[in-house]
């Protein structure tokens, strides 16, 4: 028998639960769009406001917008989100550090007890996960993108935000079922 | 260490080969064969780490993006695996000390689809004392203190912080850096002060200055007596390739620029007149290109920064300011000198963090790495 020892340390951070959840379907929710700045985060947060437009009752959204999106939110505007706003969706996971800022703005906005949702290419579940994981809130919605959403133009963007909107609302309720978009 | 006292958990298997293939399989391994970390191996490691003031269950610190604990058992576990001799240890803390520094944004790091990746520099009498290289072929095979300490710190990135390509590490292409990337600084051929003394360290200490970068650039530059233009024409052409508009560095113009003189040039530069600090001022000044260029080629015309362009002719800088410039030398002879390039991004955007390598507790000089916690 051969015995060595382990190499690997487990994750710091513990696990939480997600237990974050919001009736949506009334009057005038208020919601907050966070886009980290990736190319075209911002033209898919705008159609996702419009197609959230279309489907609830005349809810209130801004758009908090950065131009970095390898960063995290900051701290002034998640305050803000927890303050005044009801529900939340950040994006875009489409690459390896801005889907870590994408999940971790969800996070941090959740942790508040502000339902969230993260929207994230299909080619960057992986990566989603563990960074949830790392950050200790495993469960911490996402709705799948396809992919490449950057760069296919604003009326395929359009499509994708309106094909993505049944998820978003059905995470903020409660499900975590989503499907690819 | 007294037989037992490890904290880790025990691997077992009938034969190496098994352990060698649980590593790889559970992710435990940079995917190349490695040394088995039995326990005798490991507590060879931690005596010298004790010499110098680390006993085994301290906490260094975390490594991003899972947040590991580092203890120095599982740096040591690390450092048997990726070949380190226990005289290397000190170094390897120092370095990883520098991984958890929250100033290199690991986290970020570790999961962009950038190439960058961390790059050791040694200074001091470790160089020599640990036989790590600094001459030619610094970068490449052949010298297994450079290989086995970069390796090392690659593992503890997989290790401890959890990074693994295609599900946490998204980097599009990878480099070979990512394997090892650790280098002496040549002190004995470079016409200046040693890099850690101009960063304010005593000489006689050692010191490992980590930061993320790409792969090296060559640039060539043949140097002519009768020229007296030489140096300039070398300036230029490193500012040139820092500033060239496919790089980070151009568009962001953040970040660490490493420049890697080779000895030659850098006696030219010296006997020019130019020292460290008039280096890194040039190139601040002459690296950047119109600000047309570096911003619609890479975004396109209908890019909110390209629309936002006020005077697109107007110079656009790829470096921040002088102190954002690491120059040192090191290499063989010749006429190729190397520029390294950041990612730029990141809280910190892509900064270097010098630590202090301590041999011993009893020394004289500086106090030991940063230590963050203990259990």
């Amino acid at each position: 028998m051969v015995v060595i020892l382990d190499p690997q340390a487990e994750p710091g951070v513990p696990i939480d639960a997600y237990n974050v959840f919001a009736n949506v379907r009334r009057r005038g929710l208020s919601i907050a769009l966070v886009s980290n700045g990736f190319p075209d985060a911002t033209n898919l947060m705008n159609a996702v406001g419009r197609a959230l437009e279309a489907k609830l009752d005349a809810p209130r959204i801004q758009l908090f917008e950065r131009f970095n999106a390898t960063i995290l939110a900051d701290k002034a505007v998640i305050q803000e989100i927890s303050k005044s706003f009801d529900v939340a969706v950040t994006a875009m996971g489409h690459c390896g550090s801005c889907t870590s800022s994408a999940v971790r703005d969800a996070v941090n906005i959740a942790r508040c007890g502000i339902p969230a949702v993260a929207l994230v290419s299909e080619k960057f579940l992986a990566p989603a996960q563990s960074v949830a994981r790392s950050v200790g809130l495993p469960d911490i919605p996402r709705a799948k993108l396809p992919h490449p959403v950057a760069g296919s133009g604003l009326v395929r963007i359009q499509a994708i935000a309106d094909s993505v909107v049944d998820d978003i609302i059905a995470a903020w309720e409660g499900e975590k079922c989503l499907k690819v978009a | 260490m007294p037989e037992g006292s490890l904290k880790s958990k025990t691997l077992e298997a009938d034969t190496e080969d098994q352990l060698q293939e649980l590593l790889r399989n559970q992710h435990r391994t940079d995917g190349l064969p490695v040394i088995l970390p039995t326990q005798a191996r490991v507590d060879a490691m931690l005596e010298i780490a004790a010499f110098a003031g680390f006993e085994g269950d301290i906490v260094i610190g975390q490594v991003g993006p899972n947040m590991g604990f580092a203890t120095v058992e599982k740096i040591a576990i690390n450092a048997v695996m990726a070949g380190c001799q226990p005289e290397q240890m000190p170094v390897v803390i120092a370095a990883i000390s520098a991984i958890c520094d929250p100033r290199l944004d690991m986290t970020e790091v570790q999961a962009t689809t950038h190439l960058l990746t961390p790059l050791l520099i040694i200074n001091g009498p470790a160089v020599h004392d640990c036989g790590i290289a600094s001459g030619s072929g610094a970068l490449g095979y052949g010298h297994t203190a450079n290989l086995c300490i970069g390796r090392a710190v690659r593992l503890c990135l997989i290790n401890l912080g959890g990074t693994w390509p295609g599900i946490s590490d998204m980097s599009l292409l990878g480099q070979p850096g990512m394997i090892s990337y650790c280098l002496g600084e040549s002190e004995e051929s470079s016409p200046f002060e040693p890099l850690h003394v101009s960063l304010g360290y005593p000489a006689q200490s050692s010191v490992v200055t980590v930061t993320c970068v790409g792969a090296p650039h060559s640039i060539m530059a043949v140097m002519d007596a009768d020229d007296p233009n030489s140096a300039n024409r070398l300036l230029e052409l490193l500012a040139i390739t820092i500033a060239s508009e496919g790089n980070n560095s151009a568009v962001v113009g953040t970040g660490t620029i490493v420049v890697c003189l080779t000895p030659d040039h850098a006696r030219v530069l010296s006997e020019a007149g130019y020292n460290r600090r008039r280096i890194q001022e040039e190139l601040t000044r002459r690296a950047h290109h119109p600000a047309r260029y570096v911003h619609e080629l890479r975004y396109g015309p209908n890019h909110a920064v390209v629309k936002a362009l006020k005077d697109p002719d107007e110079p656009h800088y790829a470096i921040s300011s002088p102190d954002s410039v690491l120059v040192f030398v090191a290499g063989g002879l010749g006429l190729y000198s190397y520029v390294m390039l950041p990612w730029c991004r990141g809280t910190h955007e892509n900064p270097y963090v010098s630590k202090e390598i301590v041999f011993s507790d009893m020394c004289d000089f500086g106090g030991p790495v940063e230590v963050v916690a203990a259990h």
